[in-house]
């Protein structure tokens, strides 16, 4: 068997098991961003299913994991790494052109994003980018957030003015097709009209006034469409603004929204009476029984209400209260 | 005033009432309009009549039902005009459909607390509180109702009657016959049901009286002397079988899903000694409704569709 030449692999073989893509037509390859040699999809399984394990490339040596492998996209594996790299410095480098005052300050911060993806790319001064670049992750993190929830917003709003567009266009298509369905309609119709009146017309001078008659009667009836689709055509730019502005998610919180407070404003601090010690020998000498102890009664529950059932009336005028109740029964 | 309302549907009978569905002419809204039989008792009205009529008057919150009006009609037949609600929490619980979040849970105990704190502050006990009188609005809202065992506290000297309460809701104060007791024994209820909720399985079913007793004290320790001064003295107190104290790991294992709080708050809801019950006041200041999640808005609880 011939030795297989590991710095120039055939393109359709797996070098680890020898499987070539002409006998085995479902073959897959996977790659794995710390070294991108290509492996087929069984061996990543066999090799890498019990836990990370060494790249089988003899002298490469980097400990790989299931997880990272990937299909390859493109062919050329250089391609593969650069877009691997810049989507990752792009992460972190997430700043849009409106971010920033001057064009030229822009620019200066994408020739700032293509020198890490070139030393990176090009393995130059590996360590020292690397560094660099997680300082700025550091140095940048709530703008980076701030960032990526801006652009996740922008996508949603994208969403749903497809959506929206969507529904729009299938709704117009519906009219565009009862139009001209019920034009066809009106014609056969129109003509059938025509003939009809004419037949049972007396005169005829009435013919000319029937034709204009029904026509008129056609042209309604299109136009009354016609107007449905203008309305149509104003809720869609109306709905799109609002979408465009961010108007819509507005209005969902707009909402006021009570705090929160467990009795909800509903709690009697200070009650309208003054209860100091109040003791009353009598009372207290029934309540000291071990029946009422260990059964839970508080003595002081009942002064509580007898004294709140006392004040409490105190601020209500009946005759105001059965004004409105009078009202309210009608 | 009978020409007020209209009598639609009946939808139920007890034992001493007729339940119709109907319409306020004026509003137009829904109401459930309870006929009390008479002449069925030799005695005049059936006591628990009287008691929701005037509890009910005397009690507007909202998180109680309303007692819109009362009237006789041309037969004598006494008429309780009240706020329709469509469904209540048993049915909620039971329907295995629903899903129950933490935050729904805390929604029910806050409207029902609060409901109970009025109550309270009113000096009124309800006395049967389980999942089945806690109805709900079609907004979600919960309402206390069925007053028919509610009532005030009286001179201290007034015995009052042990056998009240549902009996999977009933505190070891009633199960031991003490015929002194506090608001406590709402507390506890409204405990049995927090813990209903979160296990959406009765939390105590006991088959008869002796049965609750026993069924109580497995799942929350026997009360002895030391945690309860005069508890032997009770009634109902003679030869239980001691179980220990449940630990903390033990509660854990049995609510998976109750943060520490909630356990926190329940625990303080069902202290077996009825002087160390969390009172309304406590219960609504707990930590548990502060905490996050938020108690979910009345209208987006689930409800029975």
């Amino acid at each position: 068997m011939v030795e297989l030449d590991w710095n120039n692999i055939p393109k359709d073989l797996c070098p680890v098991c020898k499987t070539d893509k002409y006998l085995s037509p479902t073959l897959q390859f996977k790659i794995n961003p710390e070294c991108y040699h290509k492996i087929c999809d069984s061996c990543v399984d066999r090799i890498f299913s019990l836990g990370p394990s060494p790249c089988p490339y003899p002298n490469c040596g980097k400990i790989l994991r299931k997880n990272r492998f990937k299909t390859q996209i493109f062919d050329d594996v250089e391609v593969e790494r650069e877009c691997d790299v810049r989507k990752r410095v792009v992460a972190v480098y997430n700043k849009t052109q409106e971010d920033f005052k001057t064009l030229d300050e822009y620019n200066a911060y994408l020739e700032e994003i293509e020198e890490y993806v070139y030393k990176l790319v090009n393995k130059i001064d590996v360590e020292q980018t690397e560094q660099k670049l997680k300082e700025y992750q550091q140095a940048h993190k709530d703008d980076i957030e701030m960032s990526n929830n801006q652009r996740d917003q922008e996508y949603e709003k994208f969403l749903k003015l497809q959506n929206l567009e969507k529904r729009y266009k299938a709704e117009k298509n519906k009219i565009n097709r009862e139009i001209i369905k019920e034009e066809q309609n009106l014609k056969n119709l129109g003509k059938l009209e025509v003939i009809n009146q004419l037949q049972t017309a007396s005169g005829e001078k009435d013919a000319d006034k029937i034709i204009a008659n029904v026509r008129d009667s056609m042209i309604s009836k299109t136009s009354n469409y016609k107007e449905q689709l203008e309305e149509l055509e104003k809720n869609y730019q109306e709905q799109r603004e609002r979408i465009i502005s961010g108007l819509d998610e507005i209005k969902e919180e707009e909402k006021p929204k009570v705090p929160f407070t467990p009795f909800n404003g509903d709690r009697v601090v200070s009650p309208p009476y003054e209860y100091g010690d109040y003791k009353d020998p009598f009372l207290l000498k029934i309540v000291d029984d071990v029946q009422y102890k260990a059964g839970g009664y508080k003595i002081d529950f009942y002064f509580h209400k007898s004294l709140n059932d006392a004040f409490t009336g105190l601020h209500c005028i009946i005759e105001e209260e059965k004004e409105t109740v009078d009202q309210v029964m009608g | 005033m009978s020409t007020a309302y209209t009598k639609e549907k009946k939808v139920g009978e007890g034992t001493y009432a007729v339940v119709y569905l109907g319409k306020q002419i004026a509003t137009g809204r829904d109401i459930a309009i309870k006929e009390i039989k008479t002449g069925t008792f030799k005695d005049g009205l059936d006591m628990s009549a009287i008691r929701e009529m005037k509890y009910l008057q005397e009690l507007k919150h909202q998180n109680i039902i309303e007692l819109v009006d009362v009237f006789a009609d041309k037969e004598k037949n006494l008429n309780l005009i009240l706020e329709f609600l469509p469904s209540d929490l048993e049915m909620i619980i039971n329907d295995k459909k629903l899903m129950i979040v933490p935050a729904d849970i805390k929604s029910w105990m806050l409207m029902t607390l609060r409901g109970l704190h009025h109550c309270h502050r009113n000096g009124i006990l309800h006395r049967d509180l389980k999942p089945n009188n806690l109805l709900i609005s079609p907004e979600g809202c919960v309402k206390i109702a069925d007053f028919g065992l509610a009532r005030s506290l009286g001179m201290p000297n007034e015995k009052l009657t042990s056998n009240v309460v549902t009996r999977w809701y009933r505190g070891p104060e009633l199960l031991f016959g003490a015929q002194h007791y506090s608001p406590a024994v709402d507390i506890w209820a409204v405990g049995i049901i927090f813990a209903e909720l979160m296990l959406r399985t009765p939390y105590l079913p006991g088959k008869d009286d002796a049965d609750q007793l026993v069924v109580t004290f497995q799942a929350l320790g026997t009360p002895t002397e030391e945690n309860w001064p005069g508890v032997s003295h009770l009634p109902n107190y003679n030869n239980l079988t001691v179980y220990p104290e449940p630990s903390r790991q033990e509660l854990r294992n049995r609510f998976p899903a109750a943060t520490e709080s909630a356990l926190d708050l329940m625990c303080g809801m069902l202290a077996l000694n009825p002087n160390n019950r969390l009172n309304t006041e406590a219960c609504l200041l707990h930590g548990y409704f502060t905490e996050s999640p938020e108690p979910t808005e009345p209208e987006h609880l689930p409800k029975k569709s």
